[in-house]
């Protein structure tokens, strides 16, 4: 019993993380209809942002207030990664929109160019983040039992940076451009929406929660050029599932990537764990081309 | 199987196999197993085609699904160790059909057996476009809808497509393996997939001349910068890539055509038009 509650436990800690990196990704595919293939190099910037504080911290800050390091890498990494999107937005995707093939060929440039920048600065061998003394250890919630508090503190701070990302969308006028330009972009440029700023301040919030989540992946392992690579292809699985455009695609999409992929594992080997997942997926989508939730036009496309 | 020298192949031995699989059994001839290196791959598209393509799976989905699909067998192959050799890849390769693999005159039969194949693939695809297939596939691409409201079945030519282009991939593959002397599970994966993209990119989508210029410039350079300078190369394909996309959409050829236009007669008049 203990195992399958730890492996329900596994699975949901998984889909969190992959939950976060792919909200990015949802929004900025449904709102600008450009593939960003360098979105894992953004989980990559914030993993080494988290680092770089870690290392400032240990150099010039007393030890007893290493944990705190942590609370201020998580906005440090947002701030970083949104501010690369935004320049990245500028110079290359700007131009690139509505062509989804061209976008993704270009992006998948930039993040080959991101990775070997993160190898010359940071060398190739992966590198360690070490976790801050307030998280060690777990929940235990019976003698087999232990929850991780590294996990837990993961699932909480999704919970947080998505509960965040349902207000600012629903709740505040940015978000209510963002979403008039979603689903209709000439008609919100004819209303006055300056849809320029809109997709790059969203996309520089894409990029921002990637930044996030790269941070919260410093405390499952190490961190090297190749991050962004492993997470990529995952992430635009939950975005293909789970509907472009609506967070609660993504968040259903990454749910349910995340248990079938433990479950899977925990059944079979991890090897044809994911090859049934991604099995699965392919067949859910002869059912359902467009995903789980999507906002779809009565228009044709061409 | 050459290369087992009719044992059992290594790695087949030593992750636990006692015999060869069954569906090893026929490759041992060689014409079966070339035949097979171009029906495998056109099979395999007919049955993934048909299921994407009958469900109108298009553009950017198309493309993550295909990504998704290079993974899952990625992971199979590197997965079932005893059958396919795991990471390592399949290698050890010294004949082939009796010619020693490592002599001169093979290496040489090898390079003009690929150019004869190139060009004959090349005439190939000439041939195909200049008939009715080819514009019926130019009008698929510039406006499916428009040709299903017309009567055709897109998903039938693009069947076709996909399934030509797989059996292409997998007779280069097969003459491949034996110049490069290994293959393993990397060489499906994402990277290669991609990179085969961008020598069409870079040469010119849409024309085929264009890829043929793509690929052999792309690997040209590859070869002499990794050479010298591994790090660099990174970064020049990454740049390239972007420059590519953003600034000569129509690659190289296509680049070269519009400016040719412009200097022929009614390309002269034009702009002589423009500006007066």
């Amino acid at each position: 019993m203990d195992t399958y509650i730890l492996q329900i436990f596994n699975g949901i800690s998984v889909s969190s993380i992959l939950m976060l990196a792919a909200s990015g990704l949802a929004i900025t595919f449904g709102l600008m209809k450009v593939i960003n293939m360098a979105h894992g190099e953004f989980i990559m910037i914030g993993a080494y942002v988290t680092y770089l504080i870690q290392n400032l911290f240990l150099a010039y800050v007393d030890k007893s207030l290493f944990g705190l390091y942590f609370i201020l890498a998580i906005p440090a990494a947002f701030i970083v990664s949104g501010l690369v999107g935004l320049v990245l937005e500028g110079t290359v995707i700007r131009f690139l929109y509505n062509r989804p093939l061209d976008s993704m060929l270009a992006t998948w440039g930039v993040s080959l160019v991101l990775q070997q920048l993160a190898r010359t600065i940071f060398g190739a061998p992966n590198v360690d983040v070490r976790s801050p003394g307030w998280l060690d250890g777990g929940l235990v919630i019976s003698q087999g039992l232990q929850l991780p508090y590294k996990r837990l503190f993961i699932i909480l701070l999704v919970i947080v940076c998505i509960a965040g990302m349902i207000v600012l969308l629903n709740k505040s006028k940015t978000g209510r451009r963002i979403r008039a330009v979603m689903q209709n972009r000439e008609m919100a440029q004819s209303m006055g929406i300056n849809t320029r700023r809109v997709d790059a301040y969203t996309f520089a919030i894409g990029s921002g929660l990637a930044g996030i989540a790269g941070c919260a992946l410093t405390l499952l392992g190490s961190i090297g050029s190749t991050l962004g690579t492993y997470y990529i292809v995952d992430t635009f699985m939950v975005v293909v599932l789970g509907g472009v455009g609506t967070l609660l695609g993504t968040a259903a999409g990454g749910m349910l990537i995340g248990t079938a992929n433990t479950t899977l594992e925990f059944f079979t080997n991890t090897s044809l764990g994911k090859v049934l997942v991604f099995i699965l997926i392919i067949s859910f989508l002869q059912w359902r081309p467009k995903g789980l939730f999507n906002i779809s036009s009565r228009a044709l496309d061409e | 199987m050459e290369a087992a020298h009719g044992k059992l192949p290594d790695f087949m031995s030593w992750s636990g196999l006692e015999a060869l699989p069954w569906f090893w059994q026929p490759f041992t001839n060689s014409f079966f197993a070339i035949a097979m290196a171009i029906l495998i791959p056109a099979l395999l598209a007919f049955f993934i085609g048909f299921l994407t393509f009958k469900n109108r799976i298009r553009g950017v989905y198309f493309s993550i699904l295909s990504q998704a699909l290079s993974i899952i067998f990625v992971v199979l192959f590197v997965g079932q160790q005893a059958y396919t050799g795991g990471t390592n890849g399949l290698t050890n390769y010294k004949t082939l059909m009796g010619f020693a693999l490592s002599s001169p005159s093979t290496k040489l039969g090898l390079y003009y057996i690929s150019i004869v194949l190139l060009v004959l693939t090349y005439t190939l695809c000439r041939f195909l476009v200049n008939r009715r297939i080819g514009r019926i596939l130019v009008a698929i691409r510039d406006g499916e809808n428009r040709v299903r409201f017309s009567g055709y079945n897109p998903t039938t030519y693009k069947i076709f497509v996909y399934c030509l282009s797989a059996a292409l991939a997998g007779l280069a593959g097969a003459i491949f393996v034996p110049q490069v002397g290994i293959i393993s599970p990397a060489e499906m994966g994402i990277v290669p997939s991609i990179e085969m993209i961008i020598w069409v990119a870079i040469g010119g989508r849409g024309t085929l001349i264009g890829a043929v210029i793509g690929a052999i410039l792309v690997n040209a350079l590859k070869s002499g910068i990794s050479e010298s300078f591994p790090a660099v190369w990174s970064y020049f394909i990454g740049f390239a890539f972007i420059f590519v996309v953003l600034l000569m959409p129509n690659g190289i050829v296509g680049t070269v055509r519009k400016i040719a236009g412009k200097f022929g007669r009614q390309g002269s008049q034009r702009v002589a038009g423009k500006a007066a």
